[in-house]
C-alpha cells in the first residue's frame, strides 16, 4: 500500500508540475510577446510542439555515446519530477525533517544531465556547451546556497515545513530586509539554473547553436524542454513556499506563484546575455558580498 | 586473545616468505598474497559479530575498531585482486611490502596500548615510502617526502603518547578519558591531530598526497592514500575525539575550521589540474575535511556521518583511482589533454567511474550524499549552541560538494566522453582484464548498495553500534525521499523503452556546415580557465604553484636558513677537521693540567 502511495506521489508530480510546467511555458511566451509587441501564442501552442516534437526523427551523431546521450534526458526528467514529489510530500502529505539538502542535491542532477548530454556527443559546440554549463553551475551554487540559508539561520531549522509553518505565524520571509535580498539572489541564481537569459551562456543560439542541445532532435529533444518546464515550475513553486509563504490560501497561492514567473520573464527580457567571465564575476562577486550581506542582516535580526 | 596474533601474525609471515621468494615465481607469490587477503577479509567478516577480545591490557577490539578492520581486510583483498595484472615489476616487494602493510594496519587497529600502536604506526610509515619507491627513481623524491611528513609526524604521536601518560598516569587507550584543562593537555591532544592529520592527509599537512600521486604506482595510490591510510588516520582521529579527550569547544572549533578549510582548498586546486592522479588526490584532501568536520561537529549525528563519510570515501576513492589505474594501463597515459572518448571502447571502466564519480559529488541515491547529509545534520544542530560559525562551515561543505561535482564532470568529459585525441591510438586500445574491471564493479556497485540500503546495512550493522546515541528515528525520515526517488527511477526504466526512439539516423556531428577535424577538440582541461583568472584565486593558485602553502617546503627552507652556518663547518676537507681536532685536544689537555 504504502509502495504505491509512493509510486502515485511520483506520477502525480510527473502530471502536475508538467501541466503547469507546461502552461508556465505557455505564460512566459505571451508575456514576452506581449513586452515585443507581438500577439504571441494560443494557450495549446506548447503542448501541440512537445507532442510534434515527438514524433520527429531521433538523429544522433557519430561518434557519440548513443547510450548516455539517449538517457541523458530521462534522468534528468526523474530528477526534475523527484524533486517536485519531495516539495509536494514535505508541505502537504508528509513532512520529515531537513529535506532542505535534498532538494539543493536533487536540483543539482538536471545541470548533471545537460552536461553529461553535450558531452556524450562528440559534437564540439555541445563540448564547450558543457564546459560552459559547468562553470555557470559552479558560479550559481555558491550565492544560491547562501541565499536559501536565510531563513534556516533565521528560523534554526532545516526542514521546508517548518519554515513555511514558522512564516504563518510571524511574516513571510520577503517581508524582512535579509529575506528579499535572499530572494532576489535564490532567483537569480535559479535562472542560471534553467538556463534563462541572462545567464543562457551554455545554450547561446548565436555562437553555440544550442550548445549542449546542438544534436538533439526529436524525442530526446522534446524530453529536454519537458525537463526544464518541470524544473521552472518547481523551482517557482519552491520560491513560493520557502520565501512567500507557501500556497495555504490557494487564490494568494496561485498570485504569488504568477507573481514569480512574470518577474522571472521581465528579468529574462530586459537584460543581454552575459560573457562567460561576466557571469562568474557576477555571481562570485556582487551577489555573493550581497549574499554575506543578508547573512549579516538575519544575524542582527533584520 | 591468540586470534589477534595470528591476525597480525600470518599477513607478517607471508609478507617475509613473498620478499624472500624469486621475482619469476610470480603466480606463486600472487597466490600466497590472495590466500592471505581472503583469510583475513574471511576472519573479519567472522568475527564481525564477536569480537574475540573485548579490552585487554595490549589489545582493544571494540566496534570501532571492528568497522576498521573490515575495512583494511576488504581493501586488501581488492587491491590484490586488481594488481594481479597491473603489477609486474618487482612483484615479490610490491606483494611482500602489501602484506606487511596489512600485518602493521591491523596491529595499529587492535592496539590498546598506545606505544604499541606507535610502533605499529612507525612501520607503516617504513612500508609506505617502500611501496612509493617502488614507481621507479622518479619516485625518490616523493616518497621521501613522504617519510618526512608521515615519519615526523610520529614523533609528535610519540610526544602526544608521552605526555598523555605524564597527565594521567595511564598508557592504555580503555584508560583514558582526559579533560582538557591545562596547556600541556592541550599540547598532548594537538600532537596526536597532527599524527592523524598527515595520516589522513588533512590540511595542512596533506602536501605528500599530490605529490605521489603521479609518480607512485596507481595501486599503491589507491591502497594507501586512499583507503588505508584514511581509514587508520580518520580511526585515530575518532579514538582521540571520541575515547581519548572529552569535547572541548575551542579545540573542536580549530578542527572544524581545519576541516573545512581542507575541504574547500584542495577542491579549489582540483579544479585545475591536468592530469588525472593528480586532480584524484586533491580529493582524496579535500574529502577529508568532511570526515574532520564530521567528527568535530560534536554530536552523534555528525560523528556518524563523519565516520560514514570514511567507509564511503574509501569505497568511491579506491574505485576512482583503480579507474586511472586501466586507463593508464590501457591507454598509456593519465595526461587529460591526451585522452577522450574511451567510454566507448572501456565501458566497464567507465560505468564504474561515473558511478564512483556520482557518489563522492553527493549526488543520491549513491552513499556519498548520506554520509554528507548526516554531516551537514550534525552542523545545523551544532547550531543550537548559538554561535553562528556553523554558517560558513555548511556553506563551505556545500559548496564544496559542487565544487566536486563540477571537477569530476570534467574528468568525465575529458577521459571518458567528448572525442579521442589524435595521440590516442583508439583501434588498439581494448577494455581492462577481467581482474582489474571486476574490483573496480564490486566497489562502484558497493558506493550504490551502501547508497540505496544504507539504513539497513551501513547504519545499523556498522554505525550505530559504534554511535550508540544517535537518533535512529530521525535518520528514518530519508526513507521518504529515498523511496521517491528510487521509484522515480524504477518508473524511468519502466518507461525508457517508450521514451528512446527505436529508429535513429546516425550523421555526422553538425557544427554548421564545416567539417569537424582534430583542432576542433575542447578536452575539457579549459573549462575552467576563467576561474583560474579571477583575481583573488589566481593570487591562491600562483602561490600554490610556489609551493608558498606547502608547509613542508617552508619548513625545509626554514630549517636550511638556520643550518646554513653549521654546513660550512662540515666542509668535508680532512684538514679542518683536523684542525679542529687538535684545537679541542689543546683545550682539553689545558683544563686537565689546570685540574
Amino acid at each position: 500500500m504504502e509502495i504505491i502511495k509512493i509510486f502515485a506521489m511520483v506520477a502525480g508530480s510527473f502530471v502536475l508540475f508538467g501541466i503547469l510546467g507546461i502552461m508556465s511555458g505557455w505564460v512566459d511566451r505571451k508575456v514576452t510577446a506581449r513586452i515585443q509587441w507581438r500577439v504571441g501564442p494560443p494557450w495549446w501552442q506548447n503542448f501541440a510542439d512537445f507532442i510534434k516534437l515527438t514524433g520527429k526523427e531521433t538523429v544522433v551523431p557519430e561518434g557519440a555515446n548513443q547510450f548516455l546521450f539517449l538517457v541523458s534526458p530521462v534522468a534528468g526528467i526523474i530528477s526534475a519530477t523527484v524533486t517536485g514529489a519531495v516539495l509536494l510530500s514535505s508541505t502537504f502529505f508528509n513532512p520529515f525533517k531537513w529535506d532542505l539538502i535534498i532538494i539543493i542535491y536533487l536540483l543539482m542532477i538536471p545541470s548533471v544531465a545537460m552536461v553529461i548530454a553535450g558531452a556524450s556527443s562528440g559534437n564540439v559546440l555541445a563540448s564547450i556547451g558543457a564546459g560552459r554549463e559547468l562553470r555557470l553551475f559552479l558560479s550559481y551554487e555558491l550565492p544560491f546556497i547562501l541565499a536559501l540559508l536565510v531563513p534556516v539561520i533565521k528560523f534554526g531549522t532545516a526542514q521546508v515545513s517548518e519554515i513555511v509553518r514558522f512564516q504563518q505565524i510571524y511574516r513571510i520571509n520577503v517581508g524582512y530586509l535579509s529575506g528579499v535580498i535572499a530572494f532576489v539572489i535564490a532567483l537569480l541564481a535559479f535562472m542560471g539554473k534553467i538556463g534563462y537569459v541572462p545567464f543562457d551562456v551554455p545554450e547561446a543560439e548565436t555562437e553555440l547553436a544550442a550548445g549542449t542541445f546542438v544534436e538533439y532532435s526529436g524525442l530526446p529533444l522534446a524530453l529536454f524542454k519537458l525537463m526544464k518546464w518541470i524544473l521552472l515550475s518547481v523551482g517557482i513553486s519552491f520560491f513560493v513556499i520557502y520565501f512567500l509563504g507557501g500556497f495555504a490560501n490557494p487564490i494568494t497561492g496561485a498570485l504569488k506563484y504568477l507573481f514569480v514567473l512574470v518577474l522571472i520573464i521581465l528579468i529574462k527580457n530586459t537584460n543581454p546575455r552575459l560573457r562567460t567571465d561576466q557571469v562568474l564575476r557576477f555571481f562570485w562577486g556582487w551577489l555573493t558580498i550581497l549574499g554575506l550581506f543578508a547573512i549579516l542582516l538575519v544575524l542582527l535580526g533584520y | 586473545m591468540e586470534i589477534i596474533y595470528y591476525l597480525i601474525g600470518i599477513p607478517f609471515a607471508a609478507g617475509l616468505i613473498c620478499f624472500l621468494l624469486p621475482k619469476r615465481m610470480r603466480l606463486l607469490i600472487w597466490g600466497i598474497a590472495f590466500s592471505v587477503s581472503v583469510f583475513l577479509f574471511a576472519s573479519f567478516l567472522y568475527f564481525f559479530n564477536s569480537p574475540p577480545a573485548p579490552a585487554g591490557l595490549w589489545f582493544l577490539w571494540d566496534n570501532l575498531t571492528n568497522l576498521t578492520l573490515l575495512g583494511i581486510g576488504f581493501f586488501g583483498l581488492i587491491i590484490s585482486i586488481y594488481s594481479y595484472k597491473v603489477v609486474d615489476v618487482s612483484v615479490n616487494k610490491y606483494y611482500a611490502y602489501l602484506l606487511l602493510t596489512l600485518a602493521a594496519s591491523i596491529g595499529a587497529a587492535v592496539s590498546n596500548n598506545l606505544i604499541l600502536m606507535s610502533v605499529f604506526w612507525g612501520i607503516l610509515a617504513i612500508t609506505l615510502y617502500l611501496m612509493i619507491n617502488l614507481g621507479g627513481p622518479d619516485a625518490s623524491y616523493p616518497a621521501k617526502k613522504t617519510f618526512i611528513i608521515v615519519g615526523g609526524s610520529d614523533s609528535f604521536l610519540i610526544m602526544g603518547i608521552a605526555i598523555l601518560w605524564v597527565v594521567t598516569g595511564h598508557i592504555n587507550i580503555t584508560e583514558i578519558n582526559l579533560q582538557i584543562d591545562s596547556w600541556l593537555s592541550t599540547c598532548a591532544f594537538l600532537c596526536l591531530i597532527c599524527a592523524s592529520f598527515a595520516k589522513a592527509g588533512a590540511m595542512p599537512l596533506h602536501t605528500w598526497i599530490p605529490e605521489i600521486s603521479e609518480k607512485a604506482p596507481v595501486s599503491v595510490m589507491a591502497f594507501l592514500p586512499a583507503s588505508l591510510d584514511k581509514l587508520l588516520g580518520i580511526y585515530l582521529l575518532a579514538r582521540v575525539c571520541l575515547n581519548l579527550f572529552s569535547y572541548h569547544e575551542s579545540l573542536w572549533f580549530l578542527l572544524r575550521l581545519l576541516g573545512s578549510i581542507t575541504i574547500i582548498g584542495a577542491v579549489f586546486l582540483a579544479l585545475i589540474q591536468h592530469n588525472m592522479k593528480k586532480l584524484l588526490a586533491y580529493h582524496a584532501v579535500s574529502q577529508v575535511g568532511y570526515m574532520v568536520v564530521g567528527i568535530a561537529s560534536g554530536n552523534p549525528i555528525g560523528i556518524c556521518g563523519g565516520l560514514f563519510h570514511m567507509i564511503n570515501n574509501t569505497i568511491y576513492k579506491c574505485c576512482l583511482f583503480l579507474g586511472a589505474g586501466s586507463v593508464e594501463k590501457q591507454a598509456g597515459t593519465t595526461d587529460l589533454d591526451n585522452l577522450g572518448g574511451l567510454g566507448k571502447i572501456l565501458p566497464l571502466t567507465f560505468f564504474s567511474f561515473l558511478f564512483a564519480s556520482f557518489a563522492i559529488s553527493g549526488i543520491p541515491p549513491f552513499n556519498g550524499f548520506f554520509s554528507k547529509w548526516m554531516i551537514y545534520q550534525g552542523l545545523i544542530e551544532a547550531a543550537k549552541n548559538g554561535e553562528p560559525s556553523w554558517i560558513l562551515w555548511i556553506t563551505m561543505a556545500l559548496v564544496g560538494s559542487g565544487l566536486t561535482l563540477a571537477s569530476f564532470m570534467k574528468i568525465i568529459h575529458a577521459v571518458f566522453l567528448g572525442r579521442p585525441s589524435d595521440k590516442l591510438k583508439v583501434q588498439d586500445i581494448k577494455e581492462a582484464h577481467w581482474t582489474m574491471t571486476f574490483s573496480m564493479i564490486v566497489l562502484a556497485l558497493l558506493c550504490l548498495i551502501f547508497g540505496v540500503f544504507f539504513i539497513r546495512i551501513p547504519l545499523l550493522k556498522f554505525l550505530v553500534p559504534i554511535v550508540p546515541s544517535v537518533d535512529v528515528a530521525n535518520i528514518l525520515n530519508l526513507l521518504l525521499p529515498l523511496a521517491l526517488l528510487v521509484a522515480g527511477i524504477i518508473l524511468g526504466m519502466l518507461f525508457y523503452p517508450l521514451l528512446v526512439p527505436r529508429k535513429r539516423r546516425i550523421t555526422e556531428p553538425f557544427i554548421g556546415g564545416e567539417i569537424q577535424n582534430q583542432n576542433m577538440r575542447p578536452s575539457g582541461t579549459e573549462f575552467y580557465n576563467p576561474v583560474k583568472e579571477m583575481r583573488f584565486l589566481q593570487t591562491m593558485y600562483r602561490a600554490s604553484e610556489k609551493k608558498v602553502l606547502d608547509l613542508y617546503e617552508v619548513l625545509k627552507s626554514f630549517t636550511l636558513y638556520f643550518t646554513e652556518g653549521f654546513r660550512s663547518l662540515h666542509s668535508g676537507i680532512l684538514g679542518t677537521y683536523l684542525t679542529w681536532i687538535l684545537f679541542g685536544m689543546v683545550v682539553l689537555l689545558y683544563l686537565f693540567i689546570k685540574w
